[in-house]
């Protein structure tokens, strides 16, 4: 149980965090999740193994948290899939240094191929 | 009418009533006469007329009166009719052309009336037979030839007088009204400015001055007391962000004779922004050189703050509508995994029915929202290099999943860099497949051709399905056209997919086509701009 892949959700709508995590775990991750944008733009060690980060989060902007994590010596490794509803937001999370990102609503067998890419 | 006054009035003057002061001077006779005898003849009977004296200056150099007729002084002009090679009527015809107006009489033989009637006809006043010349019709004659000829010029200019005044009249008349018609126009023209927050401009393109309605003037903060008088003085009125892309529209418009239509935002003196709505015209001279520019601008502000609203809307509705559909996917996909676990497969087929369902409910969501950036013109792209082959077997690759019918062969391709939005070009692809696969229940196969036509690459989709009749292909890219009727439940949708797909294309330099028939299938086409390898190079 110990080498279980951690993942971080962030996101502002409680239906989603939920289904996320009883998605991941069920595919054999260890999930945390989060409304609160600003923890996550302060997180402390130890640090998550991937970040899935909602693009349109209320009050705080995912393109800022994921460019200051980028920005961060201590973070920078962290592979972050952004997702987002509006497929026109592609550009935008490629420009912030997100690794990968995803349109909701996504495919459970898509989502996890795209976590899989980045943590073993 | 004219004649009878003027008879009215010469009967008048016969019978001695209001007879003028030419008794009391001296009346200056010019005789033109080549005989001495009859000058001399004419000398002593004008002589022998008591209650009148004359000037009598005679000339019997023809050309010499000719010569002067037209400043001639006397008057009086008795002409003879027999003048070696002239004749009296010559002269009178001279005298006349030449704008002479003093009275003529002339002398003729005796047995000649003929000459005489002429001679009136000519425009002479009367005329005597020299045989019959006594002091007393000699006096009466001369009298009556000024009399007359007096009594027809004030006739003249009576008549000329009249006409010039009715002409005045009417003139008048005329610019009363057109007069009234401005002013009525400047009213209804004011009125539409005010109320319609319009103002109008001219601007001179040889002096750079402009001309502007004090409408105009508070469409930029400004009163009427701070003219806005110059090209530059606008210029900087001008919101930065904006000031060189009008600019160079107003160039634009200016050298290819086009309408002007543009939006751009302006400063106030107080600093606040406001947006502002152009259009307008260009005058050129005949030689196409441009004169001037004439137009209006609108306020158009509060619909600029509607559609960021609108803007934010859309973001917002996307986000909200999207959200429990990505929730439920989740839950029914989490719920498919854990039965197929515990090999409950019935329940997983209807599981799997509700995920397709709630994909074509998002798909009918993202529709809907293209159609409303399209509409506000917010559709944008993310241009970039995309191996346009590799795309399309990508789309192939995840539609074939979506069908166990139909196999979607790809036939032909060629491997070319298109520049373009990945997504967009993708969900035109996805579109047109999965018509294809909807209108051909029946089929088996789906064929996907790549070829390289000019400096296009052309992508085309053949289904064997139910066609789209001739009359119909003209308006398959219209927006909400469906093929089959609204009561129809066999083929649904919103109808919107081929219309957002023909604006991608459109917008992306390309054009998208139909070749169908009834009952036989239909092959979409669209076309795209391959990417030119020197680009880079031009710039």
């Amino acid at each position: 149980m110990e080498d279980k892949k951690k993942i971080l959700v962030a996101d502002d709508d409680g239906g989603i965090l939920d289904v996320l995590q009883i998605m991941l775990e069920d595919a054999g991750y260890a999930v945390d999740i989060t409304a609160d944008g600003a923890s996550v733009k302060a997180m402390k060690k130890p640090y998550p193994d991937l970040l899935l980060l909602d693009l349109w989060m209320s009050g705080i902007d995912g393109r800022d948290i994921c460019a200051y994590l980028k920005d961060q010596k201590e973070t920078k490794h962290i592979p972050i899939v952004i997702f987002s509803a509006n497929k026109d937001t592609a550009a935008i999370a490629k420009e912030c240094g997100a690794d990968s990102f995803i349109t909701k609503p996504f495919d459970m067998e898509e989502l996890l191929s795209l976590i899989k890419k980045h943590i073993m | 009418m004219l004649s009878g006054n003027i008879g009215l009035k010469l009967l008048n003057y016969r019978q001695g009533v209001g007879v003028n002061d030419m008794t009391k001077r001296k009346i200056t006779i010019y005789l033109i006469e080549d005989d001495e005898d009859d000058y001399l003849l004419l000398k002593r009977t004008l002589n022998k007329i008591s209650k009148t004296s004359y000037a009598l200056t005679w000339e019997k150099n023809v050309e010499k009166v000719i010569a002067n007729i037209r400043t001639c002084q006397y008057d009086l002009v008795i002409v003879d009719f027999r003048l070696g090679k002239w004749t009296g009527i010559d002269i009178l015809k001279e005298a006349k052309g030449q704008g002479c107006k003093k009275p003529f009489i002339m002398l003729t033989g005796s047995g000649n009336e003929d000459v005489g009637i002429a001679a009136l006809r000519a425009g002479a006043q009367d005329y005597l037979t020299k045989e019959e010349i006594t002091p007393t019709v000699l006096e009466r004659a001369i009298r009556y030839a000024i009399e007359r000829r007096e009594i027809v010029l004030r006739e003249q200019e009576l008549v000329a007088e009249q006409t010039a005044r009715k002409i005045a009249e009417a003139q008048r008349n005329r610019l009363e009204e057109v007069l009234l018609d401005l002013e009525r126009h400047q009213e209804r023209l004011e009125l539409a400015q005010k109320t319609g927050n319009i103002g109008a401009f001219e601007w001179n393109l040889k002096t750079n001055l402009l001309v502007w309605t004090p409408e105009l003037q508070a469409l930029y903060g400004l009163s009427e007391f701070e003219p806005i008088t110059e090209y530059l003085q606008w210029k900087r009125l001008v919101h930065p962000s904006d000031r060189d892309r009008v600019e160079k529209e107003l160039q634009k418009a200016v050298s290819e004779n086009s309408q002007l239509s543009t939006e751009f935002q302006v400063i106030w003196p107080d600093g606040s922004v406001h947006w502002i709505y152009g259009k307008g015209r260009v005058f050129y001279d005949k030689k196409n050189k441009p004169l001037r520019m004439v137009g209006v601008n609108m306020d158009i502000t509060g619909r600029k703050r509607l559609e960021s609203q609108k803007d934010e809307f859309i973001g917002v509705a996307t986000h909200e509508l999207k959200t429990p559909i990505t929730t439920l996917k989740g839950y029914t996909q989490v719920l498919m995994n854990r039965l197929k676990k515990k090999n409950d497969l019935p329940t997983v087929a209807y599981l799997s029915k509700m995920d397709s369902q709630l994909s074509r409910l998002s798909t009918l969501v993202e529709d809907l929202l293209d159609v409303t950036k399209i509409q506000s013109g917010k559709l944008h792209f993310h241009m970039e290099d995309v191996f346009f082959q590799e795309l399309v077997r990508e789309v192939i690759d995840s539609m074939q999943l979506t069908t166990e019918k139909h196999t979607i062969k790809l036939e032909k391709d060629v491997s070319k860099k298109i520049r373009a939005d990945r997504n967009r070009i993708g969900q035109v692809v996805t579109n047109i497949l999965s018509n294809a696969i909807k209108y051909s229940p029946e089929a088996s196969e789906i064929i996907v051709k790549i070829d390289a036509i000019d400096s296009k690459i052309v992508l085309s989709i053949q289904d064997f399905g139910i066609g789209i009749s001739e009359k119909a292909q003209d308006k398959i890219f219209d927006r909400f056209f469906r093929v089959s009727g609204p009561r129809e439940v066999t083929f649904p949708g919103l109808g919107l997919g081929l219309y957002i797909s023909a604006e991608i294309v459109k917008r992306h330099g390309g054009d998208i086509w139909v070749k169908s028939k009834k009952s036989e299938g239909s092959t979409f086409f669209f076309s795209l701009p391959i990417k030119r390898n020197k680009e880079k190079n031009g710039r």
